[in-house]
């Protein structure tokens, strides 16, 4: 057996074994949890995607592999990636607005059981992750991104529950100036303290 | 030894083709094994599965935070105690078509107890505890029921029975948007829920079942959506969904606010002046 075979081969199966090392970690941000039929879209264009969810300095820039995206099929409106202008987070915010949950239009549609938080609650998720997204990446944007926290928390039509995952965004977002927070109910406050910090 | 080198690599490939375990526990911690349940035949195939992935899930939960285990009364949230927890309380599931009115066996003198009344079962329904709700109306009736439950004829002699109903709600309601059934993030959610009705397995006295409370204002003002025990239904999903939440660094942002949104729903159940209660399950002697 010649010298140059083995170090072929040594080289060979360390060269395999760290391929699946980098595509088993960097490939945990795409590929689907569940092994689902996730398609993969490669483009060069998705260079601001949102960093993986790690505990990371603000002052850090994004470390995401810049050009996997993940799309999830029948998404109505994932685009939790997509960098705003001015105006286009202005519209998110009003759209996000609009989706808040509100009991009064709940019940309107004849839903009674409430054993189980109803489903209307979490529609306003995809909007609540973009406005989260679009402040971490553009700090010129946290003024508007406070005004809609703000309204949000103070809706009384709106459901405590999210109100309360608004003012606890808006305490993160306002972290280095006042926040009068005598204007928001006591159970909107408790809720928010109860929950996870700011993702 | 040439030729072993060729294959090796070929070996190595295969190894990493090999199916991955879809949801990564942090911890590094063993599975548990996955908690033995009995399935009626009144539970379809698709809905079976489902369940089955969510409870491999669990058996490698990998939590690493352990703080709140308290609220389950288990001494930490290794893969072993979630498993032995769940197990004592989620025995049988059965189908929505599934005839829960219960045989009655005989009369009973059971202490007077003024328990919640069986609501028809919808396909929207999500899940139900069946063995506690049964227990409770014999409990106010004064009748021992059984219910027969893929071949087994279980006499209701205590909330703990186990016996679950679910419906196609658990499948469809629980279903963040722009995920699929099998989602592990749905998983998550309807493990939250599988533990939420099993806490109706436990307690005794007036809070046998663990009722939930008439909540006295907000979102759900009027009605039975509220909690009187800090370690009841409500707190017990709300910190199965907040573990999973805390350790998701696959989530989404979106799918991280859906699943707070989650979480502030189950913690404005609770109501300010709850209590922790005692989880023995009251069980009577026929």
């Amino acid at each position: 057996m010649k010298k140059r075979h083995v170090v072929l081969g040594v080289v060979g199966i360390v060269a395999l074994y760290a391929a699946y090392l980098v595509g088993h970690y960097y490939g945990e941000e795409s590929v689907t949890p569940s092994g689902s039929t996730e398609r993969m879209i490669v483009s060069p264009t998705d260079v601001a995607l949102p960093a993986p969810r790690v505990e990371a300095p603000k002052s850090i820039p994004s470390m995401a592999p810049p050009t996997v995206k993940r799309v999830v099929e029948h998404s109505p409106t994932p685009q939790p990636s997509a960098v705003f202008s001015t105006p286009e987070f202005h519209e998110l915010t009003q759209r996000a607005f609009a989706k808040l949950p509100r009991m009064a239009e709940i019940r309107k549609k004849g839903r009674r059981d409430f054993h189980f938080a109803p489903p209307e609650l979490t529609e306003v998720a995809d909007e609540l992750g973009a406005i989260g997204d679009s402040l971490e990446r553009d700090p010129r944007l946290v003024p508007a991104g406070q005004d809609f926290l703000r309204r949000c928390a103070l809706a009384e039509d709106v459901m405590q529950a999210a109100r309360a995952v608004c003012l606890r965004d808006l305490k993160h977002w306002t972290a280095n100036s006042p926040l009068d927070l005598s204007v928001f109910p006591d159970v909107v406050k408790r809720i928010a303290d109860s929950l996870p910090p700011t993702p | 030894m040439v030729r072993i080198l060729k294959v090796l690599p070929l070996l190595l490939l295969l190894g990493c083709g090999l199916p991955i375990k879809n949801h990564r526990s942090l911890s590094g911690e063993a599975p548990a094994g996955k908690v033995a349940v009995r399935f009626d035949d009144s539970v379809p195939s698709n809905q079976r599965a489902l369940v089955d992935k969510d409870l491999e899930i669990l058996s490698n939960a990998g939590f690493v935070d352990q703080s709140e285990a308290n609220i389950l009364d288990i001494p930490d949230f290794s893969n072993r105690s979630l498993k032995q927890w769940l197990e004592t309380r989620f025995s049988y599931l059965v189908g929505e078509n599934y005839d829960t009115s219960g045989r009655v066996e005989r009369s009973l003198q059971y202490q007077p107890f003024l328990s919640e009344v069986i609501g028809p079962f919808s396909s929207t329904t999500i899940m139900r505890n069946a063995g506690g709700a049964v227990y409770l109306a014999g409990k106010e009736e004064g009748i021992l029921y059984s219910l027969l439950v893929g071949g087994f004829r279980l006499f209701i002699t205590t909330p703990r029975v186990g016996i679950f109903q679910i419906g196609e709600g658990l499948f469809t309601t629980i279903l963040v948007p722009g995920t699929k059934a099998d989602d592990d993030i749905n998983s998550y959610l309807r493990l939250a829920t599988d533990f939420h009705e099993a806490r109706h397995d436990d307690g005794s006295g007036d809070n046998a079942a663990f009722p939930h409370e008439k909540c006295p204002s907000g979102d759900y003002e009027g009605q039975y959506a509220c909690d009187k025990s800090t370690d009841g239904p409500y707190p017990v999903g709300r910190v199965i969904v907040q573990k999973f939440r805390n350790q998701c660094t696959w989530c989404t942002s979106a799918q991280l606010a859906n699943l707070d949104l989650q979480i502030a729903d189950l913690n404005g159940r609770v109501l300010s002046w709850a209590v922790y209660n005692d989880d023995q399950a009251e069980r009577i002697n026929p």
